[in-house]
Parts: C-alpha cells; sequence; structure tokens
C-alpha cells in the first residue's frame, strides 16, 4: 500500500482542527500545516465558484508531481483530506472510513464540542488502526 | 474520571422537561470541559484598507518579528499562536486578509465562523480610517451576529505624521459601541494587548453561552420526492 503522508481535517469556517502525518516525507510545523489547511478551504470555495457547471461541491483529488491530494467534505461542511504519494489508490473509500470514525469517537463523544480541534483518544487510536493496517480489502467495498 | 454521579440525579427520575434536563446536562459538560479536556480554537481577522500594516501586526505577534519593506498579501495568510487564558490553551488562528479589492472574490468564506475580527487603519492615513466604516458594514454583512470587533489603529510611533487622532478614533469607537487601541507594529506597543483583549472577551462570551446552542443551525437539508410513476416492477 503506498504511502499516506498526512491527513487534515478542517471545520466549516476553514479552521484546522485535526492534523496528523505519517512518516517522515512531508512533516512540517504548525503554521505551515495550518496555511496548508485554510488554502485548501479557500481554494474548494474558489473552486466551487469557478465551476463551468452548476451544482459543483469542489475540488476532489489534487494532482502534483510529488503527492495526490484527496478531498472529502460532509454536508455540515466539514473537510476531510489526505496527502499521499501520486497514484495511492482507495482514498475515497478511506475518507469516508474515517469520516465514520469521526462521527462514531468524536461527534458522539460528549465532552468535544463542536468546531473546536479534535482530541478524542477513540479517535486517535482507530484512526491509526485504519491507516497504518493494510485495510486495503476492508476499504475495497 | 470524570464521576458519573449526576446520572442518578433527581433531574432523571423526576418529570422534568426534556429541554430543562439537556440545558442542565449540558451546563456540567460545559463545567467539565472548561476544567480543562479540551483546547479552544478562535478564529480571529485582520481586515482594513491596504497597506494600513496588517501582517506587521500579524508578524509582531505570531513571531515578534518586524519588516520594513512592504508586501502585499496575497488573498490571505495564516498564522497560530497558542496562548494560555486562565489555565485554558487557547488556539488563536489569525486569517491575515488581503487589504486590496481584487482579493475580495471569496470574502464570505473568510468572515464564517469568524469569533473575532479586528478592524485595522492607519494613523498617518486619514482615508484608511474613513473607510473602517465599510469595513464594519461588510462585517455585518458577512460575520455572525455575535461577533467580537476591535478597532484599531496602527503606526502610532510615527507621531510626526498622525493624521487621526485618539479622540477622534476613540470617540467613533465609542459611538459604535466597540473597543479601541492603538498599537505600533514596529516598536511593538499595545500588539499582544490587542490580540489578548481580543481572546480574553471571545472567551468570556463562549463561556457565558451555552455551548452551541444560541448559534441557529446553519444547514438546511431538503429533499425531493422521488418521482415512482415508472417502476420497473409495474406490470
Amino acid at each position: 500500500m503506498a504511502a499516506i503522508y498526512s491527513l487534515y481535517i478542517i471545520n466549516k469556517s476553514g479552521g484546522l482542527i485535526y492534523y496528523k502525518d505519517y512518516g517522515s516525507a512531508g512533516r512540517m510545523d504548525t503554521n505551515d500545516s495550518l496555511r496548508v489547511a485554510s488554502l485548501w478551504h479557500s481554494m474548494h470555495a474558489i473552486s466551487q465558484q469557478l465551476s463551468p457547471v452548476s451544482g459543483c461541491a469542489g475540488i476532489e483529488l489534487l494532482q502534483a508531481d510529488t503527492f495526490d491530494l484527496h478531498c472529502f467534505q460532509s454536508l455540515t461542511g466539514t473537510k476531510f483530506f489526505v496527502v499521499c504519494e501520486p497514484g495511492t489508490q482507495h482514498m475515497e473509500s478511506l475518507l469516508k472510513f474515517i469520516y465514520e470514525l469521526y462521527t462514531d469517537y468524536v461527534l458522539k463523544n460528549p465532552f468535544y464540542e463542536m468546531e473546536m480541534p479534535i482530541r478524542c483518544e477513540l479517535f486517535d487510536i482507530n484512526l491509526t488502526q485504519a491507516v497504518q493496517k493494510d485495510r486495503v480489502a476492508l476499504l475495497g467495498r | 474520571m470524570c464521576s458519573a454521579n449526576w446520572v442518578n440525579s433527581s433531574a432523571f427520575s423526576s418529570d422534568l422537561h426534556l429541554s430543562k434536563e439537556v440545558s442542565w446536562i449540558h451546563r456540567i459538560l460545559h463545567a467539565i470541559f472548561e476544567a480543562g479536556l479540551s483546547d479552544y480554537l478562535f478564529k480571529l481577522l485582520l481586515i482594513g484598507d491596504s497597506g494600513v500594516g496588517k501582517s506587521c501586526l500579524l508578524l509582531r505577534f505570531a513571531d515578534d518579528s518586524y519588516l520594513d519593506s512592504y508586501i502585499s498579501t496575497i488573498g490571505v495568510d495564516f498564522k497560530i499562536r497558542t496562548v494560555e487564558q486562565d489555565g485554558k490553551t487557547i488556539k488563536l488562528q489569525i486569517w491575515d486578509t488581503a487589504g486590496q479589492e481584487r482579493f475580495r472574490t471569496i470574502t464570505s468564506s473568510y468572515y464564517r465562523g469568524a469569533h473575532g475580527i479586528i478592524v485595522v487603519y492607519d494613523v498617518t492615513d486619514q482615508e484608511s480610517f474613513n473607510n473602517v466604516k465599510q469595513w464594519l458594514n461588510e462585517i455585518d454583512r458577512y460575520a455572525s451576529e455575535n461577533v467580537n470587533k476591535l478597532l484599531v489603529g496602527n503606526k502610532c510611533d510615527l507621531t510626526a505624521n498622525k493624521v487621526v487622532s485618539y479622540e477622534t478614533a476613540k470617540a467613533f469607537a465609542d459611538e459604535i459601541g466597540i473597543p479601541f487601541m492603538e498599537t505600533s507594529a514596529k516598536s511593538a506597543t499595545n500588539v499582544e494587548q490587542a490580540f489578548m483583549a481580543m481572546a480574553a472577551e471571545i472567551k468570556n462570551r463562549m463561556a457565558s453561552q451555552p455551548m452551541n446552542n444560541a448559534r441557529p443551525p446553519t444547514v438546511q437539508i431538503r429533499g425531493q420526492p422521488v418521482n415512482q410513476k415508472s417502476g420497473c416492477c409495474s406490470n
């Protein structure tokens, strides 16, 4: 399974509420990760306005020389995106799965306040498992 | 770690209204939350005319440095600084917007969800002070109603060139009921104070608000009846 570099979750106003990097490639400091996250929020908004076809929900995949960026936006506007090696497969289903983990372990946590940074242990544990174990079979559903 | 006694308390066994119970639970959860289980993330916005020193203010606050050269912000820039207030960790994410008109295409997405907005003008530039009214109109148009505002007159170290007096600006700020400060990003005057005052005010507002109840729901989920005239199983 090709490498995932990092995972971001941004709230509906473009604030970075969760950031995790995997491995040494593409490691960034707080300000840089924040810049990427919030710039992505802006770009996503611009792409919706630029679309020649109505009903565009924003960029889902950005392909660059050295990375791919896959984005999933929930109905409420929370955005999940992963930065990974070019050509990594099954990222859409991984993002959907992460979204499920978010609904289960973050939204159902009574101590979590909406739109604020995510610090939920169960979410971390399950996320680590989902990303690091070879879940291709599961994610291929 | 959090005691579960409240589950068995009388509020649950009696016939109280659900809403009352919920707000009661919220208050307890909020108290626990306040006790330090989570961070706060506040979105602050810097707005004002081009060249008044928004980026310099941010650079001073976030990195404690200063650049004499002028580089126009393209679109928007971001910085984060973590501060401690009453034992709580507060992450201030500051959105430094471009003052130039041509970058205003997606303005509404910047204002959205902002907790605090700092309107900056240049004390040596009358026009930038006159335009504060327009910026306040933008806030009314795009930002949420209860957003905290702060008026800042930057470049107060340039006393010789000053054209907007403290009294004029103060009177204006009082008239519209927002706090006012004069700062200098160059000499680091009042910069820390301006941002910290903002953070404290937002935190107080959040604490007095019962969690997120005060906000109206922002998502409308609409459905459409499914057209069932030509079912595949019909005759």
